[in-house]
């Protein structure tokens, strides 16, 4: 036994032990006390539902007849329709009534950049949530870049949610062009819109090791469209 | 070279045409369409060889490299291979390949530093001398944390394992990062098979010397048994190591400055990497059936 059950033994008072606070071993005298767990316990033959009594059934109501059935290996198909399957399907070559657009690869291949899909044939766009983080000091606010950050951190503030990124994976080619092209996408956006409180000016982080954008906003629906343009 | 040139024409003509029957007889198992055909009649040298690649990406091409032999000393070029950019192409990810190489070097790893703690000391009630009297610091043992050859209280307890394992897309990120690094720093070579004509070292180590082929050689095979010529020739040489392709790992391929390897070993690669690269979850596939009782 382990050093602290020992020591509250020895520190207890015989009365209690023998009494049974402390039992360990079943009143039986076997152990371990049920046979629920074991082999031949668990291996046993299932009785059917008919079988139990009324007690061990859901509401005391218990099936009176159950049918017969029989085996076949007909219909397979509609088991093997069900069951999982690691191999990815080939997608067709027109759109389909979801919204789903098959790439061009003669378009694609125009521009200096090219935006891979992934291995679901959909675009590598995904939502990045991080909690507001007040970098930047209030006496520093003099600085444009640092100002340009804090009008985006502060509307997120205002709104009373976390920070949302759009990350855009899978990108290969001169990222500077397509992250360039991409913002001048997205302010035209904006601009069409007609809205004041999104005049914010759009942020973007481009990681050339692990070949992503990164745009500071809920931008992934003109993302979408805008690779939907170049035929990605 | 002057005293028999007859005969070494001769033994060349008949590596070329051993090497070009082998080659072909490989072939036949594996994806291979090579256009000239026919076994008695010795081709025209470079031959081309077309490889049908699964997946086929949308903007890239497949690239190619020369494919060589080992059977002669002189380099010549048997064919052209096409590669599947997706793995031959893809972006030198430098992160993904330091994590890989971190998990090889930690996974193993195994920290035996023990301190016992002070209930596996000798005689710790004993006090060493009377509270108050003696000028000395009082004491309640002699084997306190303060005490020379006392326990420690917050040592290391025990055997701590590192053992992790890698996501797996990560991994096969980080072969693809990792051929295609070597790739492009002409550090892969690709070969018909590893039948070479003696067992004696000298061979394989001028033949790479004379092809600038660096200090130490990956050989990839298929399968892990290997020709007694080259196994003899890499054990007697250093730096030289014989793997099958189930061994193939990141540190291995970075570690060793060129890659050799047989065709193939390349189908078995790549066919493993794309069916990985574009399937989803394969563990949670199906077992197959058991066989119809009779």
């Amino acid at each position: 036994m382990s050093l602290v059950l020992r020591n509250i033994i020895r520190r207890c008072p015989w009365t209690i032990i023998n009494k049974g606070s402390l039992r360990f071993w079943s009143s039986n005298g076997q152990f371990p006390s049920h046979p629920m767990g074991t082999e031949e316990y668990e291996n046993q033959p299932r009785k059917s539902i008919t079988e139990l009594p009324d007690e061990l059934t859901e509401h005391g109501i218990k099936p009176k007849f159950i049918s017969g059935y029989e085996t076949t290996k007909d219909g397979w198909e509609w088991v093997d329709n069900i069951l999982f399957k690691s191999k990815i399907p080939e997608p067709p070559n027109h759109p389909t009534p979801s919204g789903w657009i098959p790439p061009n690869p003669i378009l694609a291949r125009q521009w200096p950049y090219f935006v891979d899909r992934d291995r679901f044939h959909s675009y590598a766009l995904y939502v990045r949530i991080l909690p507001v983080m007040l970098e930047y000091w209030l006496h520093e606010q003099h600085r444009y870049y640092l100002n340009i950050f804090r009008r985006r951190v502060e509307y997120d503030i205002y709104a009373q949610r976390t920070r949302r990124f759009s990350l855009l994976e899978l990108i290969s080619g001169d990222i500077w062009a397509l992250d360039h092209d991409l913002k001048n996408y997205l302010t035209k956006r904006v601009e069409l819109t007609n809205d004041k409180s999104k005049e914010l000016p759009i942020l973007s982080q481009v990681d050339e090791i692990k070949r992503h954008i990164l745009i500071d906003g809920e931008y992934e629906e003109w993302v979408a469209d805008f690779l939907k343009e170049k035929g990605f | 070279m002057i005293k028999s040139l007859s005969l070494t024409k001769i033994l060349r003509y008949c590596a070329i045409v051993r090497s070009i029957r082998y080659f072909e007889s490989s072939s036949q198992s594996s994806t291979f369409s090579p256009e000239s055909s026919t076994n008695s009649i010795p081709q025209q040298l470079p031959l081309i060889v077309s490889r049908q690649l699964e997946y086929p990406h949308i903007r890239y091409p497949s690239l190619q490299a020369w494919l060589e032999t080992l059977g002669q000393k002189r380099d010549e070029k048997l064919g052209i291979v096409d590669l599947h950019p997706s793995i031959w192409q893809t972006s030198p990810r430098l992160d993904i390949l330091y994590e890989n190489i971190e998990w090889q070097k930690t996974y193993k790893t195994i920290d035996w530093a023990y301190t016992p703690p002070h209930h596996e000391y000798p005689n710790m009630r004993a006090k060493p001398w009377p509270q108050k009297g003696t000028g000395r610091a009082r004491h309640k043992s002699r084997y306190g944390p303060q005490w020379k050859g006392g326990y420690k209280v917050n040592g290391p307890k025990g055997p701590t394992s590192f053992f992790y394992v890698l996501p797996k897309e990560k991994r096969i990120e980080g072969l693809c990062a990792a051929l295609t690094v070597k790739l492009h720093q002409n550090d892969v070579h690709f070969v018909d098979s590893f039948d070479l004509p003696t067992h004696q070292p000298t061979y394989l180590q001028e033949l790479s010397e004379d092809r600038f082929w660096g200090p130490s050689i990956l050989f990839v095979d298929d399968t892990d048994i290997m020709p007694h010529n080259i196994m003899f020739a890499c054990a007697k040489t250093e730096g030289f190591t014989l793997m099958p392709v189930y061994g193939l790992n990141v540190y291995s391929i970075l570690k060793h400055t060129t890659l050799v390897l047989t065709i193939r070993a390349l189908n078995k690669i790549e066919k493993k990497l794309l069916h990985a690269l574009h399937s989803y979850d394969t563990q949670k596939d199906q077992p197959p059936p058991p066989p119809d009782e009779p």
